[in-house]
């Protein structure tokens, strides 16, 4: 196997496990089969990057490649930061966990009232 | 075991900071989309910067304003003051009765009003509060208010928000923030009342709305009778009020009976949405579907005047 060949393997079975969450997201099999529809028939499959909304979905896309990576490092460990810098300075290892606690109280999906009044 | 205790302290002051930092980073140089859980808003167009520093300067007021939108935009405190009485309006955008208790906690003893006229506005009754206690902790110079109100809606964004708004306050000069006088067509009269520049309504007041219930939440609930309570204990007579709203609104509500009842039981309360005597033109007097223009403005006003002196109210004012 060349070194090539996990990526695209991890790429593949990324876009196979997503193609498969329309089905499991879906109110119904119609509206899977009309959300592949849109996707198939829509002009912005020719370029996603005319779609105004693209910038909520940069933050998905950059932590998507940033826990990839983190479960890639420690592919061959029971939990995906459990020996992350273990061999680093410890100073590094704090800041690297207290990246993740950040990144949970920043991210984490709690629901709330929708807001009227302020803009973001 | 003593060792361990010492070396989690340490480890969790550590992490602590590199939270705070990366909250700071993410709060000061990203874009407001990419921070979901952190809704720093210093000044808005409900004016709760101006008014929160404004009521920290008033001693004692014969008339204290509680509510939403429709108490800052509805309550003109100049109408009030021609009939000879000192009010003080502390509504604010979405205020539901948790953000009131803590406002009347601050407020009541400092501004001693011997009549209290509490907005309620079911909405408001529905929502967890978060976007109110965000106004709130961003716009607030005390860290201990603004802390308490963190708690009280208990969200991760209120936190989150606490903790950059305090870093903001002391190492970015937030604290000596001071709002424009007028936003858009808004503009700020002293003693917490919002004017509105706009005529007419903008919204589609005659389209049908589908039917649906108030759903009253038992946090919310439980807040309101505290903050009533408070008034009881406090022997401050008090007014539940019901503020108009545009009648395709009000009547896609279908338990508005049950709800009245339920602030009935409560107290003292009057809606205006009921009142035959308050003529409001749909068109002129309102700029939304809730939200009164300054016509309206007047027109509420005078009948709440009229309102409090016909429940015998106004009596109870002028002889304390």
């Amino acid at each position: 196997m060349t070194k090539i060949q996990p990526f695209a393997l991890i790429f593949v079975n990324f876009l196979l496990i997503t193609f498969l969450w329309i089905f499991f997201r879906s109110d119904s099999i119609t509206s899977a089969f009309g959300y592949i529809h849109n996707i198939i028939y829509s002009d912005k499959l020719v370029n996603p990057f005319i779609i105004p909304e693209l910038k909520y979905a940069t933050l998905t896309m950059i932590l998507v490649v940033f826990f990839v990576i983190v479960e890639w490092s420690s592919k061959d460990n029971e939990f995906a930061i459990e020996k992350i810098f273990s061999n680093s300075l410890k100073p590094i290892k704090v800041i690297f966990f207290g990246f993740i606690l950040f990144l949970i109280g920043m991210y984490s999906s709690i629901e709330s009232s929708p807001f009227i009044y302020f803009q973001f | 075991m003593k060792e361990f205790i010492h070396k989690v302290i340490r480890i969790g002051i550590f992490l602590a900071i590199i939270y705070l930092i990366f909250l700071c980073i993410w709060g000061l140089f990203l874009p407001t989309y990419i921070n979901k859980n952190l809704k720093y808003k210093l000044g808005l167009s409900g004016y709760m910067n101006t008014r929160l520093k404004e009521a920290d300067t008033i001693s004692k007021v014969d008339i204290l304003f509680l509510g939403s939108s429709h108490t800052y935009r509805g309550f003109d405190i100049r109408i009030f003051k021609k009939n000879g009485f000192d009010c003080f309006n502390l509504g604010s955008s979405n205020q539901t009765p948790i953000q009131t208790n803590l406002l009347v906690k601050r407020y009541l003893n400092q501004l001693k009003p011997k009549l209290v006229i509490y907005e309620v506005f079911p909405e408001n009754f529905e929502m967890d509060g978060l976007e109110s206690g965000i106004d709130i902790i961003s716009n607030s110079n005390s860290l201990l208010f603004a802390f308490e109100n963190a708690k009280m809606v208990n969200h991760i964004t209120a936190y989150n928000t606490f903790l950059y708004s305090s870093i903001r306050k002391f190492l970015f000069k937030d604290l000596y923030f001071k709002e424009s006088s007028k936003i858009v067509d808004d503009y700020y009269v002293n003693g917490g009342f919002v004017q509105t520049d706009k005529l007419s309504n903008q919204s589609d007041y005659n389209a049908p709305i589908s039917k649906r219930n108030w759903n009253i939440n038992k946090k919310q609930w439980d807040a309101f009778l505290e903050t009533i309570s408070l008034f009881k204990n406090e022997n401050i007579s008090f007014l539940l009020v019901q503020a108009p709203v545009c009648k395709s609104f009000y009547y896609s509500y279908e338990n508005n009976n049950e709800i009245e009842s339920k602030f009935k039981y409560v107290g003292q309360f009057y809606n205006f949405n009921n009142d035959h005597y308050l003529m409001l033109d749909e068109k002129y007097d309102f700029y939304d579907l809730h939200h009164l223009t300054q016509t309206g403005v007047k027109k509420f006003n005078n009948r709440l005047m009229e309102v409090i002196e016909e429940l015998g109210i106004l009596n109870l004012i002028l002889n304390e």
